[in-house]
Order: C-alpha cells, then structure tokens, then sequence
C-alpha cells in the first residue's frame, strides 16, 4: 500500500508537470490571432492596388509620350503649312 | 498489483499522449512572441506600402495632368492649322472626302486596258481637272490633304502619260505630194492599214479638225492605237452622221 500510495503521488507529479508544461506556455489569443489575419490580408490588398497603380501609371506614361509625338508632328506640319502658303503668295 | 500495473499504464499513456499533442499543436500554435514579431514585421511592411501607393496616386494624378495639359496644346496646334489655310474642321473632311472620290476614280482608270482607257480620255481628264481646282484651293495646303493631293496629281500626270505613250502622231502632208486626207492616213501601212478606222483619227483629233473633209499641211494629228481594228460605238456613230449629211447634202 505504501508502495502504491509512492507511485500514485509519483504519478500525480508528473502529470501536473505534465499539464504546466503544455498548458501555461504564453499564446495569443483567437482576436489577437484574427488581428494578425487581417493585417496580413490588408498588406495583400495593398500590394494588388500598387500593382494596379503601377499598370496605371505606365499607361499613362505611354499615352504621354504619345502626344508629345503628336505635338512635335503638329508644329512640323504647322511650319510646312506656313512654307506653303508662302509659295503659294 | 493491479493497481500499480493500472497505475504504469496510466502514466504512459500520458505522457505518449502529451508528446503527441505537442507535436501537432507545434505546427499551428504559435508563441506569443512569434505573434508579436509578425505583427510588428506586417505593420512595418502595411506602413511602407502605404506610402508607396500614396506616391504612386500623386504620380498618377499628375500624369493625368499632363496629359489633360498636352491634349489642350494638340487642339490649339490643330487649330492654328486650320486658321492659316482659312477652314473648318468640317471642310477639311469635306475635302479628304472628295479627294478619297477621285481617288477611286483614278484607280478604276489605272485597272483599264489601253484600249479601254484611250476610249475614257474623257474621265482622266475630268480627274485632272478636279485635281487642279483643288491645289488652287489655299485649304488644300493643309496637312491633311497635301499628301494625298500630291500623290494623286502624280497618279493623274502616270494616266496621262500613259495615254500619250499610246498615241502616235501624224505631220499632215500637202495634198499635192502626200495626198494626206483622213481616209488615207488610215490606209497607211504604219498607221491603221485600213482606211474605213478613218473616224478614230477624227474623234481624237475634234479640238482641231471641224470637218473631216478638211485637213491642213502641217497639223500635227494624235493617232489613237489600232486596237482590235474595230470602231468604237462614238466612232461609229460619228462616221454614221457624217455619211448621213454627205447623203443629205448637207456637207
């Protein structure tokens, strides 16, 4: 019995040890998780927008660089039209 | 006994159990100190991507400018344009629109055989003339009809030469030596050898023979190619009348 009564607070120990060691290990808490979650899914937003931004952006440049081709094309034809209209004279 | 054999198997299946639970929650259960460091890096990194899309928007509102700016700037270019050849917008269309027309013309004449095209003379000359009131127009100087004006001047000046190439010429002779009448340049051997086409040479020559009785030393006569040999229906009809007022006596 002494024996027995040895082994069950043995037992009791190791259990409780047991149990401390898995359940007071510090862990965040489901909010805190979910804050995390959506942290992460704010930054993914945020780098589809720039990616959208930045195909915006490039674009336009391109439509710029457009009409400044237009433009310079316009004032030669602006200097050939002068040119004619004085031979025409 | 049975007591510390229950109790041995109680012990070990805790601790297998706790081994097992610890090792799958291991995957998926982070620390405290792990959530911190993610929060902080995914802050740090929302922060600057942020800032990144604020700069992008400003660049982006800013090349929408520009182009709102340049897009002015083209419009009073074109504009200008047109205040130097004296026209609207709509007249310059009208124009292109006109010269598109003759240029359709002047591609149906360029797919004509010789003989077919000889026989429409007419029609090249009508282009010819459209083209030529056209350039006196000062709005044809405008950027968008000057090329393809210019190009199509060159196209009716290729019909033209074309046609010369095809006509030969014929110095009238004297009666006395040559015996030069229309029914006898015909008969030439060089010309047509067949002196009834006689009404081709008269019919290419309207501007300078009246009557086709009465030619003059001298006068330089286009002749028009041979062909099949057969009058045309204008000849025919020209060579019809003209027997017809010799019968009547009218000639």
């Amino acid at each position: 019995m002494t024996f027995l009564k040895k082994m069950m607070t043995h037992a009791l120990v190791i259990i409780t040890i047991s149990a401390l060691v898995m359940g007071c290990a510090r862990r965040p808490s489901a909010e805190e998780v979910a804050q995390l979650e959506d942290l992460k899914a704010e930054v993914a937003a945020l780098e589809r927008e720039i990616s959208s931004k930045e195909e915006e952006k490039s674009q336009l440049q391109q439509q710029v660089s457009q009409l400044d081709q237009d433009l310079r094309k316009c004032a030669e034809d602006k200097e050939k039209v002068r040119q004619r209209l004085q031979q025409w004279n | 006994m049975k007591y510390r054999s229950l109790l041995y198997l109680l012990v070990a299946a805790l601790f297998v159990t706790s081994f097992a639970v610890t090792g799958l929650e291991a995957q998926d259960r982070m620390t405290r100190d792990e959530w911190q460091q993610q929060m902080a890096e995914f802050t740090q990194q929302r922060d600057e991507l942020r800032q990144r899309l604020n700069t992008l928007e400003s660049e982006v509102n800013a090349l929408n400018e520009q182009i709102a700016s340049k897009q002015d700037e083209y419009r009073a270019c074109r504009e200008e344009i047109l205040a130097l050849v004296g026209a609207t917008e709509a007249e310059i269309r009208s124009l292109v629109e006109r010269i598109q027309q003759l240029e359709n013309q002047a591609s149906a004449l360029e797919r004509l055989s010789d003989q077919d095209l000889l026989q429409r003379r007419g029609e090249v000359d009508e282009v010819k003339k459209a083209v030529e009131d056209i350039k006196k127009d000062k709005k044809s100087a405008h950027p968008d009809v000057y090329d393809r004006l210019m190009a199509l001047d060159q196209r009716v000046k290729n019909l033209l030469d074309r046609l010369e190439r095809m006509v030969q010429t014929y110095t009238v002779g004297t009666w006395s030596r040559d015996r030069d009448c229309l029914w006898n340049i015909a008969k030439k051997g060089d010309i047509y050898n067949n002196a009834w086409l006689w009404p081709r040479i008269w019919q290419a020559n309207r501007d300078k023979i009246r009557d086709p009785d009465i030619i003059h030393p001298g006068q330089r006569l286009q002749v028009p190619p041979k062909g099949d040999g057969r009058m045309t229906s204008d000849e025919q009809s020209a060579a019809n009348r003209y027997y017809r007022e010799k019968r009547e006596g009218l000639r």
